[in-house]
């Protein structure tokens, strides 16, 4: 049995086995993320069966008015609050790549967990919404993406059925921010028009915002590219662990950064110590003759 | 060779590896529950692959009573073949006291015969960490864990006041009593889990392979546990279904639909 290798995977953008590209999504609280991404897999046709019925079957017991939101929103809490509290992570594709989505909640209550999703991303869609305007985390958040390396970012200006679809205040929104970002030495790829709960320029391009003529968002997304491991750049292994066998012994860790080959001579930090490195070591398992014949049952 | 060629499932592999050793480096008593199925024998795996073919803490199995026989021949086969420190647990005093599928509802059920089993055999044994196999995709409360997820003496999970995780600084510590999940496949999905059983040719029950038009796509105790209509008899057939299909793979365990949000209040009390 052959891996496909990352070349088959690209030719065959339907195949589940490519690497996919981690976007986390945040901004200020009730600017609409969780409802976004709700849109998002509701039109990519990526949540499970009978999974809107359900969520607006709960909704109506609970007697609430059902939102896209709830379905990443899971907690009871959030739920009741209609807010998110925690990060979460959730697949979804394209026909021309996998993702995985991670959803931030915006309120400054819960940064250290908007933290926590948004460090394991390639990439960060930041949602404003066109009623409010930028507000407090839709600027700490940027900061934060700066700090943690992100550095391909699309803003969403959403909710724009709130603002009459209005370009004079898209136009506002999009030049105050632009400045913003400028001061934090980001650049956004793109500024979108927007309308979660109404699909307005997520998946499909609206009628309704006839005057602008940049990519959707599924468009910029795909656009985007996972983020390439440094190896042109100096060895740095972090040592975990260190395993003794009689007389060897072998370092455990991960590459960071580089590569490394055996006969690579090493310095170790902090002692300043060198070394040689004589092996390099994986464990591989051998056949283990299982399927046994007589433990298959006969039906179930 | 460099690594840029490094497929998903390489990178998925050697983030399990990594959150592996770090585990076992930080925690003086592990143990791993293991439950025999697909996800809890990729985990077995990875856990050799970590430590050289080594399996280096026991392994528990919480046997509910209802366990399908195959997966118990399974447990003894695997048991004999990976050299595993198994650990078999058994909550015989909910069992004495009557409860049961036959009498009581899946979510009382699972939380007697699993969970406070779990509390039961952590009690005796003292585990500062317990491995576990649960990924994001599984449940919409599963999706919001980190790797290294704590839980206090009365195994609550503390969902609404997690602490970061990021730069992969962990918890790597547990207060007397209290104990922390470390959870090495929280990034794989179901469609991972299967295309690596087939590259690496990982031990599974036959139980997942489609018999007579039917084949389960998760395991659990018996009563409660139903397969689904497919006629995926090989590996390469389960992955073009799951491709194709948009049944959820926790549909046939009756416990997670007993009621709205069965899932979260199970979890929050200390089901994994």
């Amino acid at each position: 049995m052959t891996d496909p290798s990352p070349q088959s995977a690209i030719q065959n953008p339907k195949s589940s086995a490519a690497v996919p590209l981690k976007v986390v999504f945040v901004g200020h609280v009730d600017h609409g993320k969780s409802t976004l991404i709700g849109r998002i897999l509701h039109d990519t046709d990526s949540l499970p069966e009978g999974k809107i019925d359900m969520v607006k079957k709960a909704c109506a017991a609970e007697g609430m008015e059902f939102e896209f939101a709830f379905v990443l929103d899971a907690l009871l809490e959030e739920q009741k609050q209609n807010v998110t509290i925690d990060t979460t992570q959730i697949p979804f594709r394209t026909a021309r790549r996998n993702y995985v989505i991670i959803d931030a909640p915006g309120h400054k209550e819960f940064l250290k967990n908007m933290i926590t999703g948004a460090s394991r991303a390639d990439a960060a869609i930041l949602v404003i919404a066109a009623n409010e305007g930028v507000r407090e985390q839709s600027r700490r958040h940027a900061y934060l993406l700066g700090l943690l390396g992100i550095r391909q970012i699309l803003v969403v200006v959403n909710k724009m059925d709130l603002a009459n679809y209005s370009e004079k205040r898209f136009g506002e929104i999009e030049s105050e921010y632009k400045n913003f970002l400028v001061d934090l030495s980001l650049e956004a790829r793109a500024f979108i028009p927007a309308s979660a709960r109404q699909g307005e320029n997520v998946a499909s391009r609206s009628e309704k915002i006839a005057w602008y003529d940049g990519p959707t968002l599924l468009e910029a997304l795909d656009l985007l590219e996972v983020r390439k491991a440094d190896v042109d750049l100096p060895l740095r292994f972090c040592v975990q662990d260190v395993y003794r066998f009689g007389e060897r012994r072998i370092v455990a860790g991960r590459i960071e950064t580089g590569t490394l080959r055996v006969g690579d001579e090493l310095v170790f930090s902090p002692a300043n110590k060198s070394s040689m490195i004589a092996s390099i070591e994986r464990w591989n398992a051998p056949g283990m003759g299982w399927p046994s014949p007589e433990i298959r049952l006969e039906s179930h | 060779m460099t690594s840029t060629t490094r497929t998903h499932l390489d990178q998925l592999e050697n983030q399990s590896i990594f959150i592996f050793r770090e585990a076992y480096h930080a925690f003086e008593n592990i143990a791993m529950p293991w439950s025999m199925g697909k996800d809890s024998n990729v985990l077995i795996w990875l856990a050799r692959k970590s430590f050289f073919g080594k399996v280096p803490f026991p392994v528990l199995h919480i046997d509910t009573t209802y366990e399908f026989p195959e997966m118990l021949k399974f447990r003894e086969w695997a048991t004999k073949h990976y050299n595993l420190n198994l650990i078999v647990k058994i909550n015989t005093d909910a069992r004495e006291r009557g409860i049961g599928y036959e009498t009581h509802d899946p979510v009382t059920v699972t939380h007697e015969l699993k969970t406070v089993a779990l509390q039961q055999v952590l009690a005796e044994y003292k585990w500062d960490a317990l491995i576990t196999g649960i990924r994001r995709d599984e449940d919409p409360t599963r999706a919001k864990e980190r790797y290294f997820s704590a839980r206090n003496v009365q195994f609550e999970w503390d969902y609404k006041d997690q602490p970061p995780e990021f730069w992969e600084q962990f918890v790597t510590s547990a207060a007397k009593g209290e104990h922390v999940r470390v959870q090495p496949l929280l990034d794989w999905t179901e469609v991972d889990i299967w295309r690596y059983i087939q590259r690496e040719n990982i031990p599974i029950p036959q139980m997942y392979f489609a018999i007579n038009g039917k084949r389960f796509l998760s395991l659990g105790c018996s009563p409660i546990t139903q397969p689904i209509k497919s006629t995926a008899a090989t590996i390469e057939e389960i992955i073009a279904e799951l491709e194709a299909t948009k049944t959820t793979e926790r549909a046939g365990r009756a416990q997670d639909h007993h009621e709205r949000n069965a899932m979260q209040k199970l979890r929050a009390k200390g089901f994994l």
